[in-house]
């Protein structure tokens, strides 16, 4: 045991391991709700993270549902580069273990605690990175409600990873140096919540932002005051000082998302048009072609045959993926069978999708790729025997909005090329 | 639909089997084998509808008695875990498309099935054309010429055709207790065991 930081945890026993799944090996620290330990997989040795919830003394009865409905939520985010993986959950009489994917670097922080504030393009790449996550979230219906140092963590490669997506409600029991001001308040969270008024989760997570940008590029909070009504007055008041070395467009940003009235505080959205903000920005996740694009990869390249097992198993009703499929109705998949040239569907697909506006390109095993907006379509065609072809039209993004609003004018356009189209039985 | 289709099958009688067993004969945890069984008692209220799909829960009847138990149902699924064997997932292929158990795939059940697919589909193909995509299919797989696939010709073709067994591995199975997480609440397993 070669790590001299972290305090030994109280209960850790040599060999304890999670449901003989993994292997705790040491004690990283008390998160907001759990003990969070470094794990490792007895079945493929990767590292995690085990985050333990004791349910006797954490949790009453009451918050199990609740816990339910979070790990939920964090199921539904799982996708995005800049958010803690949560991959799966377990569970003892006693224990809730909630095993997330391990943050190497660390907290985001301690790094500021050890060297002070950051470099302008620095904290701008953690910004970006923060933004983009909680836009993916707000997108999805959820909210953060409790962004904090301790959430924001660092990958091996310096990429941050914003975690506890959803667990607000658990209790708090921690109070530690950059966390807390001195009052005990949490410092991160927006005035509404402090003012106890009901809010909009995703305006209070932009407020939140607002502070730690200010951290980022300060090296220290914003306010701090001793007691709630003075730091409720500071914040009203928008009392506090910005050092010379920030600059100009930085500052805007700042000053508009610490706005104390959340309906005209800058939205997280829009930032995506701020020039500051978008100065050396990565490639969106939103990408549908670049980071994003996770469509399960077929064993079959498109062009080549397929044979009658191919086909019997493109059934629905041997697909028990319908079983799991709890919470969307979207159809992910539409097939057809045409009877003309491959060549000749190619290219009717290609002159298709760009009359329909589609940006078209041909993947690396055949398929063509289309993109508009927020819809992502794969069209791959397989030959099952001469005059015979079935193609299958993938949509990677955005499915609901592909069956509203372009299936029929796909239907239309292809007309000449389809056979028939295959109509998948829902459960 | 096809007529080998069986009568409509229900899972029910949701009976417990120890998960601790259950995560011991199978690639599962015992959390998972939990979350399992809230799927489990999920599916026991609905019905499920007529489809192939009954040619799979045909299979999971073990114990040939009508019902799949929750037994039946771990083990089962087990096949479809992405870390089962592939000989387990190349095996339940074979029983699933040898219709009439006869220890063979013939031409006719593989025609059949194309059939009910097409069906699924609405498309109508002339006779000839689905000869033709069976004969074809036939003639890669049947190596011995003896209009039959046996156990070992569909082991040789799937490793050749490896896409065939895709429906084998549900990836689903590896989020099971994220999408049904509510066991958290009900679990009986005891500390001890950890």
């Amino acid at each position: 045991m070669a790590s001299p930081q972290p305090p030994p945890s109280p209960t850790l026993s040599a060999a304890a391991t999670i449901l003989g799944k993994y292997q705790i090996l040491r004690f990283l620290g008390r998160g907001s709700f759990a003990k969070v330990y470094q794990a490792r997989s007895l079945i493929d040795g990767t590292t995690v993270a085990a985050k333990i919830i004791d349910k006797s003394k954490t949790v009453t009865t009451a918050m199990e549902p609740q816990i339910v409905r979070e790990i939920d939520a964090m199921r539904r985010l799982q996708h995005h580069p800049n958010i803690l993986r949560i991959n799966e959950v377990m569970a003892t009489k006693t224990k809730i273990y909630l095993i997330v994917e391990f943050a190497e670097g660390g907290e985001l922080f301690s790094k500021i605690a050890r060297h002070g504030k950051l470099p302008e393009p620095h904290a701008r790449r953690y910004f970006q990175q923060l933004v983009s996550a909680l836009c993916y979230c707000h997108r999805h219906g959820v909210a953060h409600r409790d962004l904090k140092p301790q959430n924001l963590l660092l990958d091996a490669d310096g990429n941050l990873k914003v975690s506890d997506f959803g667990l607000s409600a658990l209790p708090e029991q921690l109070n530690d140096g950059l966390l807390r001001t001195t009052c005990g308040t949490p410092a991160y969270t927006a005035p509404e919540i402090l003012a106890r008024r009901s809010y909009d989760g995703a305006k209070a997570d932009a407020w939140s932002c607002g502070l730690i940008l200010f951290v980022l590029l300060v090296g220290h909070l914003p306010f701090d005051e001793t007691n709630i009504p003075a730091m409720y007055n500071t914040i009203k008041s928008r009392n506090y000082v910005f050092p010379t070395w920030i600059s100009k467009p930085a500052r805007h940003i700042i000053f508009w998302l610490l706005d104390p009235n959340p309906k005209r505080r800058m939205k997280l959205d829009s930032l995506f048009e701020n020039s500051w903000f978008k100065k050396s920005l990565k490639s969106q996740p939103e990408s549908m072609f670049g980071l994003g694009f996770n469509y399960e990869q077929k064993c079959l390249a498109s062009g080549s045959s397929m044979n009658a097992f191919d086909i019997i198993s493109m059934s629905s009703g041997l697909d028990l993926r319908r079983l799991f499929e709890t919470t969307s109705n979207e159809k992910r998949e539409n097939k057809f069978f045409s009877s003309k040239k491959m060549e000749e569907v190619e290219a009717k697909v290609k002159e298709v999708g760009e009359v329909l506006g589609f940006k078209v390109e041909v993947g690396k095993n055949g398929a063509i790729l289309l993109e508009k907006g927020k819809v992502g379509l794969v069209f791959e065609v397989f030959e099952i025997v001469a005059e015979l072809l079935l193609v299958v039209v993938k949509v990677v993004d955005g499915g609901l909005k592909f069956e509203e609003l372009h299936l029929e004018d796909w239907k239309i356009g292809l007309h000449d090329v389809v056979l028939s189209w295959h109509t998948e039985l829902t459960m | 639909m096809g007529c080998y289709l069986s009568t409509s099958k229900k899972v029910q009688n949701p009976g417990y089997e120890e998960p601790n067993v259950l995560a011991s004969e199978t690639p599962f945890t015992v959390s998972e084998v939990e979350a399992l069984y809230e799927l489990y008692k999920k599916l026991s209220n609905s019905i499920i509808e007529d489809g192939l799909i009954h040619r799979i829960f045909d299979l999971f009847d073990l114990k040939r008695n009508g019902v799949i138990d929750f037994g039946e149902f771990v083990r089962s699924l087990g096949i479809f875990h992405p870390n089962a064997a592939l000989e387990d997932k190349t095996a339940f292929a074979f029983r699933l498309y040898d219709l009439r158990q006869t220890g063979y795939i013939e031409q006719e059940e593989l025609k059949e099935m194309v059939l009910a697919l097409l069906h699924e589909s609405d498309l109508m193909l002339s006779d000839d054309m689905i000869e033709a995509i069976v004969d074809k299919t036939f003639s890669d797989a049947d190596t011995k010429g003896d209009g039959r696939i046996d156990q070992d010709e569909w082991k040789a073709f799937v490793s050749k055709h490896p896409s065939l067994i895709k429906n084998m591995t549900l990836p689903y199975l590896k989020d099971i207790t994220l999408a049904f997480p509510s066991f958290i609440v009900r679990t009986e397993v005891e500390d001890s065991e950890v």
